[in-house]
């Protein structure tokens, strides 16, 4: 079993790992509320980071969706014009012209539509421009080829995909804007018309060539700087809410740092009083230890020396009486050796490593064994149990729970002692188990304290301290103790160690 | 020259001092016992000075059996003063107490000591303690040259 995080081949290293980590930590608790801003700061422009993006992209997209639905438009307008209307007037002999303005009757060919039509939208100050242009233009256009970069880039991208929309975000006379460029593509309408009208600079056009481009110019410098006038805002209120909110915390931090001072300080002198108590024990327990003890060994060695030197003088009565006093003081002496081992357990500095239980009960039954030959005891040891404890405190705890279970099994023809370990959720419980003379289960509450017996003296000698030490260990190891039995069917006793 | 080991008993107690000297007695060493009261008297006794003044220093016991409560100067002080001291540093010193404190176990084993017995309650058992002692520091240890030696 093992009960703790490490394995114990390299619980060292493990301990080298957690200085390690422990001194990278350490900088951080102490400047807690400037790790905090710091993170706070940096999350903070990470979000106005992404915020500020995705604006962009939404104004963007937004535009680009507005653009492509209002370039759709115009190019339905200008093909339901020249199939719907050029077509059937022509029919009527009314002429189609670019100067359709100058002649009474004529009507606009589709192209100069298109033009006019943007032109008169543009009027509106939405600063949206329309613009047709061409490889071949007519000649009475005088800008109607490729003037900038992004027009001669769009007629090229569009000859090579007209299905593909080419569009750029750009500075454009001062102003961000989108430019967005389609095809313009010949239709089975159009064909008749353009091989055959006596300006057109090129006749072979087939169904499906590309006549030239309809680029349609958006300003978004107004959107953007509304944007960018939102985002300001959100930032500033970003601002405001992080010092707030900062400053909170700062204060929150101050204050437990205090009331952390404080109990630092309260724990100081709570612990120089707690020293100062057991600094009096002790020399108490050191008095009781020699001063008390000295006495008691007076009584028992100068009745010795009247049951030896005045032997003849006495009579069986007063032999007996002395032999009484002699017995009494060597049990008070046991007493104050038990009171002692009870404080010391208690005063005691533990020293926690990794202990061998099943081997540690082994060594205490094998003393038993020696101490007293004549007994046969079965014992069963559950090997390899391993725990975190003092392990000659842990001694002291099976000496006494092996050793009531030795002594309550002396009246048994088969002497039966168990030591094993049950696995439950949580935790390991141990526990030594006896077929001895057990006890009554009404009683149990009074086991564990000090000086309280359940058994004769003459039954069992013992001075009903063992449980009492062995509750203050197992206490001190932070586990828990607690025993079952039934009279004359044995008993079992059970610790956990966390 | 009749050279004889013998034991300073520095006890206190009136009581120990008669039961332990009825136990050396009963293990036919109790001749050989030189007795002081306290802590001082033990040192004066070792270094020849106080009442002690004049002593032959070449006479040394060949165990000094210390009690840890006395008067004046404790046991674990006169162990420090006889190690720090070359007359006495090596001589065997036995702590005889009722004190089983880990502390002054430490201690005393730190500054030198050579033995530490637990007086026990039960006579018998006492007795037992200090025959062993006895021939033990007497009969079966070598002492240090230059030491423990009545002429």
């Amino acid at each position: 079993m093992q009960s703790e995080n490490c394995p114990v081949i390299s619980s060292g290293l493990c301990q080298k790992l957690k200085k390690v980590l422990e001194a990278c930590l350490a900088p951080l608790y102490k400047h807690t509320i400037l790790v905090l801003s710091t993170i706070f700061v940096g999350g903070a422009l990470l979000a106005f980071w992404y915020l500020s993006h995705a604006t962009t992209t939404l104004v963007q997209s937004a535009a680009l969706q507005g653009i492509t639905m209002y370039s759709e438009s115009l190019t339905e307008l200008r093909n339901y014009y020249t199939s719907e209307v050029v077509d059937r007037l022509r029919s009527s002999n009314i002429e189609v012209t670019h100067d359709y303005q100058l002649k009474p009757g004529a009507i606009p060919l589709p192209a100069i539509f298109t033009m006019e039509l943007g032109r008169r939208i543009s009027l509106h100050g939405t600063g949206m421009r329309v613009r047709l242009y061409s490889n071949y233009p007519f000649p009475w256009r005088k800008d109607g080829g490729a003037r900038d970069d992004f027009e001669r880039q769009a007629l090229v991208a569009l000859q090579a995909d007209p299905k593909q929309p080419y569009y750029r975000f750009e500075e454009l006379d001062g102003r961000a804007s989108l430019r967005y460029a389609t095809a313009d593509v010949m239709h089975e309408d159009c064909i008749g018309c353009h091989n055959a009208h006596p300006d057109s600079p090129k006749r072979d056009w087939k169904v499906g060539d590309v006549r030239g481009v309809l680029e349609i110019v958006r300003p978004l410098d107004v959107v953007v700087s509304q944007s960018r006038a939102d985002l300001r805002d959100i930032f500033i209120l970003f601002g405001v809410l992080l010092t707030l909110g900062l400053g909170a915390l700062a204060l929150v931090i101050t204050r437990l740092r205090r009331v952390s001072v404080e109990l630092e300080d309260q724990v100081t002198r709570r612990t120089t009083q707690l020293a100062a108590a057991n600094k009096e024990l002790e020399a108490f327990s050191y008095s009781v230890s020699h001063d008390l003890r000295a006495p008691l060994r007076s009584i028992d060695g100068f009745s010795r020396a009247l049951l030896d030197d005045y032997a003849p003088q006495l009579d069986d009565t007063g032999k007996d009486y002395l032999n009484r006093v002699r017995a009494s003081t060597q049990r008070m002496g046991q007493l104050i050796d038990d009171m002692l081992m009870l404080s010391r357990v208690t005063r005691s500095e533990m020293n926690v490593d990794t202990v061998n239980l099943s081997a540690l009960a082994q060594t205490v039954v094998d003393e038993l064994q020696q101490e007293y030959p004549e007994r046969f005891v079965e014992f069963v040891c559950t090997p390899g149990m391993m725990v975190r404890g003092d392990a000659r405190l842990l001694k002291i705890v099976l000496e006494n729970l092996l050793g009531n279970a030795w002594k309550f099994t002396s009246k048994r023809e088969h002497a039966h002692i168990e030591f094993g370990v049950m696995h439950q959720v949580g935790a390991s419980v141990y526990f030594v188990r006896d077929n001895g003379a057990g006890f009554d289960m009404a009683y149990v509450g009074k086991l564990f304290s000090a000086f309280q017996r359940l058994h004769a003296m003459t039954e069992f000698p013992g001075t009903g301290v063992g449980l009492a030490t062995v509750q203050r260990i197992i206490h001190r190891h932070g586990g828990e103790a607690w025993a079952e039995g039934e009279i004359d069917k044995g008993a079992t006793f059970y610790f956990t160690l966390p | 020259m009749d050279r004889k080991k013998f034991i300073l008993l520095v006890e206190d107690n009136p009581d120990d001092e008669a039961l332990t000297m009825r136990a050396l007695k009963q293990n036919h060493i109790a001749n050989n016992v030189v007795v002081a009261r306290d802590g001082a008297e033990a040192l004066d006794y070792l270094f020849g000075r106080g009442k002690y003044a004049g002593r032959d220093l070449n006479e040394m016991p060949a165990l000094i059996l210390l009690d840890l409560k006395l008067p004046k100067i404790n046991g674990l002080e006169v162990l420090k003063q006889l190690r720090a001291n070359t007359l006495t540093a090596l001589l065997p010193v036995a702590i005889l107490t009722s004190s089983s404190e880990e502390h002054d176990l430490l201690t005393g084993y730190k500054l030198g000591l050579n033995s530490y017995i637990i007086k026990p309650v039960d006579f018998d058992q006492f007795i037992d303690a200090v025959c062993n002692l006895g021939k033990y520091w007497l009969s079966i240890n070598v002492t240090p040259p230059g030491s423990g030696l009545l002429k």
